[in-house]
C-alpha cells in the first residue's frame, strides 16, 4: 500500500512501466505511439509538478524505505529535498517539450525511439530521488544504455564513435564510484545515505580522500570537469537534438548533483581540504570552456564548449560552500538546463531547416525568421548572464560566494562572464545578422509547435530573471544542509566570513 | 541402503530414463525416438521435483548432499531442461543417441557436483567430458564441429591425465582419497600431496577453461551445435567450479595465502585475456566463448572469499550466468547461419523488435549493466571481495567490465544501428519452443536484477529445510 500511494514512485515508474507496455504496440502505429508518449510524459510532467507542492521544507518529502536486498543493507529507498524535486521537474519538463519536437522529427525506429526516451526520463528521476547508495548507482549506471541508443541510432555522421565514447568513458569513471558504493555499504552495513554519512565521516583521513576521489572522478566526468570533458563534444555533437538537450540539460546535473547529495556530506572534512582544487578546476572549465567554444565553427559543438563553461561556474559555485555560492551553484544548474537545452533545440531546428550546423551556413536569418530570431537571442542573452534573465541571477550569486572565498579565482570566473559574451555574440552575428555569402533558399519561421517547444522555457527564463526568489526559497533548505555539515570543517577565518546571511540570500526584493 | 537411495533418487531417476533411451534407440525406429522429446524433458521435470524431496546427507561417503548441492542440481537440471527445448527445435534430425548422451552429461553434472571423494570425482568428470565430446562433434559432417570435437577432447584427455596422476601422488603421500579424512587428518603437507592437489586443480582449470589452460574452448564453440553450446556453456562450468571449491579449500588449508596470490594472477589474466581477445571477434559464438572465459576469470575470485559469502556469491553468479547465457544462445538459434556474425543480426531491430531487444538485455546484463541480473551477481561477487579486502583486484575485475562492454555493444550495434537488412532468421512459427525460452530469460534477467534477493532467500530456505 506504501508502495502504491507514494507520488514519487509513481513518477519514476509511469515512464519505465510506459516503454515496457510501448513495446508491445505494433510498430507500424506511430501516430498512435507518438500521442500516447505525448500524454505520458505530459502527465509526468504534473505529477511532478505536484511534488513540488511539498516545497520549501527542510528534510525530505514522499519518503518510502522499503527492504530490497537485506543481506546487504540496499532498501528501497527514496525522497525528494528542494533540489531533487527541481531537477525531477527539469527532467519532465525537458522530456516533454523533447517528445513534443521529436513526434514530426523523429522518421526512423520511431518505436525504439519513444522507449528509449521514455526509460532514460525514468531513470534519470530515478537517480535524483534514490536515497540509497546502491539504489542510485543502479539508476546512474542503468542510463548509459537508452543514450547509446539515442546517439548511436538517430545521431549524425561520427554517431557511433561518439555513443561508444559516451558509454565507455562513463562506465570507466563508474568503476571507482562502485567500488567506493561497495566499500562504504560494507562499513556500514546498509546503503542508507544517513547511515553512510555517520559511518564515512569516522572513517580514517586517507581512506575518507580515496574514497572522496573515487566518488569524485565519476560525478566529475559526468559534470565535466576540465580534464575529464573529452567525451563531451563528441556525444553533444553527435547526438540528435533531443538526446543534445536531456545530455546538457539533465544528464550533467546528475554529475553535481552526485557531488552535492553524497561526496561533500559524506566526506565534508575532506571536500573541505580540496575545496580549492575544485574551484580552480571549476574556472579552468570557464576559461577553457570559453575559449574553445570561441573557436568553434560548428554550433552544437558550440554550445557544448559553453556547457563545460558553464558547469564551471557551478562547480566554483558550490566548492565555495558559502551561501552565496551554494544557492547560485544549485539554481545555475537549473539554468542551464534550461538555457542550453533551450539553444541545442534551436541548433537542431536551424538544422532541420538546411541540414547544416555550421554558423557559415547561415546569415540573415533574423530577417527570414523573425520569431526565431527573437527567441534565440533572448536565449542566448540568458546563457551568457544578462540580468534580468535567469543566467544572471545564477552565475552572480556563484561568482559572489567564490569572492568570498578567493578573489583571484572569482575575478577569473568573472572574466569567463565575458568571453561568454564574446562567443555567444559572435554567434548570434554570424547566425542571424551577417548576410550570407551567396543567396540561398529562404528559411521558414517557427511552427506553433516548435513556438510550444520554447514557450515554457522562455517563461522559466524571464520568471527565474525577475523574480528568482521561489526558487531559491526551494533550494533553502538543500543549501542549509550542506552548510550545517560543512560547517564544522572550516577553519574558524573561513566559518565567519562563509557564515555571514542568516536566511536565503535575497538579491533581488 | 534405504538413505542412499533417498538421497540419490534424483540421479537413479535420470539413469532410469537413461536406460529407457538406449532401450530405445536399439529396438525403436528413428522416428519415434525423435517423438519421445517430451518423455525426456518430462523425466529432467520428474527429477526436478525429486530433488525437493530426497533427502540428504552422505551416500556412502563418496557423495555429500547437502543444501548447496541441492541448489547446484536444480540448476543443472533447469538448465538441461531449456536446453532440451532449445534441441528439440534446433536439432530435429539429431541421431538416436542424442539424449542419451544429453542425460548422461546431467548426471556426470549433479555427480561431480557432489563428489566427495576423489576417484568418484574423476568418474564424475569423465562421464560428463565423455558424453560432452560426443555432443560437440555431433555434426559430423562439418569440419569445424569435428575439429572442436576433436580439439575438445585432446585437451580433455591431457586433463584428465593430470587429474589421475594428482589422484595418484595424493594417494600414495596419505592412503586417503576421501575428502573429509584429508581435511580432519591435516595430512600431507609436504611437497608431493601438496604437487597432487596442484594437478587436481590444474585438471579443473581445464575443464573451467580459466588461463592458460582456455584454448579449446573457441573453435568448441563456433564448432558445436548451438544448443550443445548453451548446455555446455552453463551447466558444467558450475559443476567444475564445485568440484574446484573443494580442491582449491583442501589446498589453501595447507599452503594457505602463497595460493591466494596465484589464483589472483590467474583470474586477473583469465578476465583480461578474455576480453582482450574477444574484442577483436566478429564470430558471435567465438566471441561469447572468449567472454566465457572472462567470465572465469571473475567466478575464480571467487574463491578467494573465505566465507559462506563464497558460497552465495558462487550459486548466484552461476546462476544468473546460465539465464542469460541460456537466452543468448537462443537468439542465436534464430540466425539461419552456420557461424553467425554480427553483421547477420544487421536490421533485426526492425524485423524482430522483441528478439533484439532480448539480445540486448542479456549482452548489457553479462556486460554488468544495473538493472540486469548480470549486474546483481557482480554486485555481491565484489562485495564479498572488498569484505575479504581484496579492493584492487575489485578494481581490476570492474576494469574489464567496461572492456567487455565494447563487444558487448557490438551486436546491439548492428541490430539497432547499422543501415540494411541482412538478419536472416528463421521465422518465429519453426522454433515455439526457443521464442518462449528467449521470453522467459529475458524476464527472468530482469526479475533478478531488480529482485536479486529471490535467489538468496531460496538458498537460504533451501539451507533451512535441509539443514
Amino acid at each position: 500500500m506504501v508502495f502504491w500511494g507514494n507520488l514519487l514512485n509513481w513518477v519514476i515508474w509511469v515512464p519505465i512501466v510506459a516503454a515496457f507496455v510501448l513495446l508491445l504496440i505494433p510498430e507500424q502505429r506511430t501516430r498512435f505511439q507518438g500521442w500516447a508518449v505525448l500524454a505520458v510524459t505530459l502527465v509526468e510532467f504534473f505529477l511532478s509538478t505536484a511534488l513540488l507542492r511539498a516545497f520549501p521544507r527542510a528534510g525530505y518529502a514522499f519518503t518510502l524505505d522499503l527492504s530490497w536486498i537485506p543481506p546487504l543493507g540496499a532498501g528501497y529507498r527514496i525522497g525528494v529535498d528542494g533540489l531533487s524535486v527541481l531537477l525531477i521537474v527539469l527532467t519532465t519538463l525537458l522530456t516533454f517539450l523533447g517528445a513534443v519536437y521529436s513526434r514530426e522529427v523523429i522518421r526512423k525506429h520511431v518505436r525504439t525511439y519513444w522507449i528509449a526516451l521514455l526509460l532514460l526520463e525514468g531513470l534519470l528521476i530515478g537517480v535524483f530521488a534514490a536515497r540509497d547508495l546502491l539504489l542510485f548507482f543502479l539508476f546512474w549506471e542503468a542510463m548509459l544504455l537508452p543514450m547509446f541508443l539515442l546517439i548511436g541510432i538517430w545521431g549524425h555522421e561520427r554517431r557511433l564513435y561518439a555513443a561508444f565514447k559516451f558509454f565507455l568513458y562513463t562506465m570507466a569513471g563508474s568503476v571507482f564510484l562502485l567500488a567506493g558504493v561497495l566499500y562504504l555499504g560494507l562499513k556500514a552495513g546498509t546503503f542508507d545515505l544517513d547511515a553512510l554519512r555517520g559511518v564515512a565521516q569516522n572513517l580514517p583521513l586517507h581512506v575518507q580522500t580515496l574514497l572522496f576521489l573515487g566518488f569524485m572522478i565519476a560525478f566529475a566526468i559526468k559534470v565535466p570537469v576540465v580534464p575529464f570533458h573529452t567525451w563531451l563534444p563528441d556525444a553533444h555533437v553527435e547526438a540528435p537534438t533531443v538526446g543534445s538537450v536531456l545530455l546538457a540539460g539533465v544528464l550533467l546535473k546528475m554529475g553535481t548533483y552526485g557531488m552535492l547529495r553524497f561526496a561533500i556530506p559524506f566526506f565534508p572534512s575532506v571536500a573541505v581540504r580540496q575545496a580549492s582544487l575544485w574551484m580552480a578546476l571549476g574556472v579552468a572549465g570557464i576559461l577553457y570552456g570559453a575559449w574553445m567554444s570561441w573557436v568553434q565553427k560548428d554550433m552544437k559543438r558550440l554550445i557544448a564548449y559553453s556547457s563545460v563553461a558553464h558547469m564551471g561556474f557551478i562547480l566554483l559555485g558550490m566548492f565555495s560552500f558559502t551561501v552565496y555560492g551554494l544557492s547560485g551553484g544549485m539554481l545555475q544548474m537549473l539554468n542551464h538546463g534550461i538555457s542550453t537545452g533551450a539553444l541545442f533545440f534551436s541548433v537542431g531546428m536551424l538544422y532541420e531547416r538546411r541540414h547544416s550546423r555550421l554558423m557559415e551556413a547561415f546569415g540573415g536569418v533574423a530577417r527570414e525568421m523573425p520569431v526565431f530570431a527573437t527567441i534565440l537571442g533572448i536565449v542566448a542573452m540568458s546563457s551568457l548572464g544578462l540580468p534580468g534573465l535567469n543566467g544572471f541571477v545564477g552565475e552572480f550569486l556563484s561568482l559572489l560566494g567564490a569572492f568570498q572565498r578567493s578573489h583571484l579565482l572569482g575575478a577569473l570566473g568573472v572574466a569567463g562572464v565575458i568571453f561568454a559574451a564574446v562567443y555567444l555574440l559572435h554567434m548570434l552575428r554570424q547566425v542571424l545578422f551577417l548576410t550570407p555569402h551567396q543567396p540561398r533558399e529562404p528559411l521558414m519561421d517557427l511552427n506553433p509547435r516548435e513556438f510550444f517547444v520554447f514557450l515554457p522555457l522562455l517563461i522559466l527564463i524571464f520568471w527565474i530573471g525577475v523574480y528568482p526568489r521561489p526558487f531559491l526559497r526551494v533550494l533553502d533548505a538543500p543549501v542549509a544542509e550542506i552548510q550545517r555539515v560543512i560547517r564544522p570543517h572550516l577553519s574558524t577565518s573561513l566559518q565567519t566570513r562563509v557564515q555571514e546571511p542568516q536566511h536565503t540570500p535575497e538579491v533581488y526584493p | 541402503m534405504k538413505a542412499m537411495i533417498s538421497v540419490l533418487l534424483p540421479e537413479l531417476v535420470l539413469t532410469g530414463g537413461l536406460l529407457i533411451s538406449v532401450l530405445m534407440g536399439a529396438f525403436a525406429s528413428r522416428k519415434t525416438t525423435r517423438a519421445l522429446t517430451p518423455l525426456w524433458i518430462l523425466a529432467a521435470l520428474l527429477t526436478l521435483l525429486l530433488v525437493f524431496y530426497s533427502g540428504t546427507g552422505l551416500a556412502a561417503s563418496t557423495l555429500k548432499v547437502g543444501p548447496f548441492e541441492r541448489f547446484f542440481d536444480l540448476l543443472f537440471l533447469l538448465t538441461g531442461l531449456v536446453g532440451l527445448f532449445l534441441v528439440w527445435d534446433a536439432l530435429p534430425d539429431r541421431p538416436r543417441e542424442f539424449e542419451f548422451l544429453y542425460l548422461s552429461a546431467l548426471i556426470g553434472m549433479m555427480l561431480l557436483g557432489k563428489a566427495q571423494e576423489l576417484i568418484t570425482l574423476f568418474f564424475a568428470l569423465e562421464l560428463l567430458s565423455f558424453s560432452f565430446y560426443f555432443l560437440v562433434g555431433y555434426t559430423r559432417d562439418r569440419e569445424a564441429s569435428l575439429e572442436g570435437a576433436l580439439k575438445y577432447f585432446l585437451m580433455g584427455a591431457v586433463s584428465a591425465a593430470f587429474f589421475a596422476f594428482g589422484i595418484a601422488l595424493i594417494y600414495m603421500t596419505t592412503g586417503t582419497t576421501v575428502m573429509t579424512e584429508l581435511f580432519r587428518s591435516g595430512l600431507g603437507t609436504d611437497s608431493l600431496t601438496l604437487l597432487g592437489l596442484l594437478f587436481l586443480g590444474v585438471g579443473l582449470l581445464f575443464k573451467v577453461a580459466a588461463f592458460p589452460f582456455q584454448f579449446w574452448t573457441p573453435d568448441v564453440y563456433s564448432g558445436a551445435p548451438t544448443p550443445v553450446v548453451a548446455l555446455l556453456n552453463a551447466a558444467p562450468k558450475a559443476a567444475g567450479f564445485l568440484a574446484l571449491l573443494r580442491v582449491w579449500y583442501l589446498l589453501y588449508d595447507r599452503s594457505g595465502p602463497h595460493w591466494a596470490g596465484v589464483l589472483v594472477w590467474v583470474a586477473v589474466l583469465t578476465m583480461f585475456f578474455g576480453n582482450w581477445v574477444a574484442l577483436r571477434q566478429k564470430e558471435l559464438k567465438r566471441m561469447l566463448a572468449y567472454s566465457t572465459i572472462a567470465h572465469v576469470g571473475y567466478l575464480l575470485t571467487a574463491l578467494l572469499i573465505r566465507d559462506v559469502l563464497a558460497l552465495k556469491a558462487l550459486a548466484f553468479y552461476l546462476t544468473g550466468y546460465a539465464v542469460m547465457t541460456l537466452g543468448a544462445f537462443a537468439v542465436l538459434q534464430y540466425v539461419d547461419a552456420i557461424r553467425p556474425t554480427t553483421r547477420d543480426l544487421t536490421g533485426l531491430a526492425q524485423r524482430r523488435p522483441l528478439l533484439a531487444w532480448s539480445l540486448t538485455l542479456f549482452l548489457i546484463s553479462l556486460a554488468g549493466i544495473p538493472g540486469t541480473v548480470g549486474f546483481a551477481t557482480k554486485a555481491f561477487l565484489f562485495y564479498g571481495l572488498i569484505k575479504q579486502g581484496y579492493i584492487t583486484l575489485t578494481v581490476l575485475a570492474f576494469l574489464n567490465a567496461v572492456i567487455s562492454a565494447y563487444y558487448y555493444l557490438q551486436p546491439v550495434v548492428a541490430m539497432f544501428m547499422m543501415e540494411g537488412d541482412h538478419a536472416a532468421t528463421r521465422r518465429a512459427e519453426e522454433m515455439p519452443w526457443t521464442t518462449s525460452v528467449v521470453q522467459v530469460m529475458a524476464l527472468l534477467v530482469v526479475y533478478f536484477g531488480v529482485f536479486p534477493f529471490t535467489i538468496w532467500n531460496f538458498l537460504d530456505q533451501l539451507f533451512r529445510r535441509m539443514g
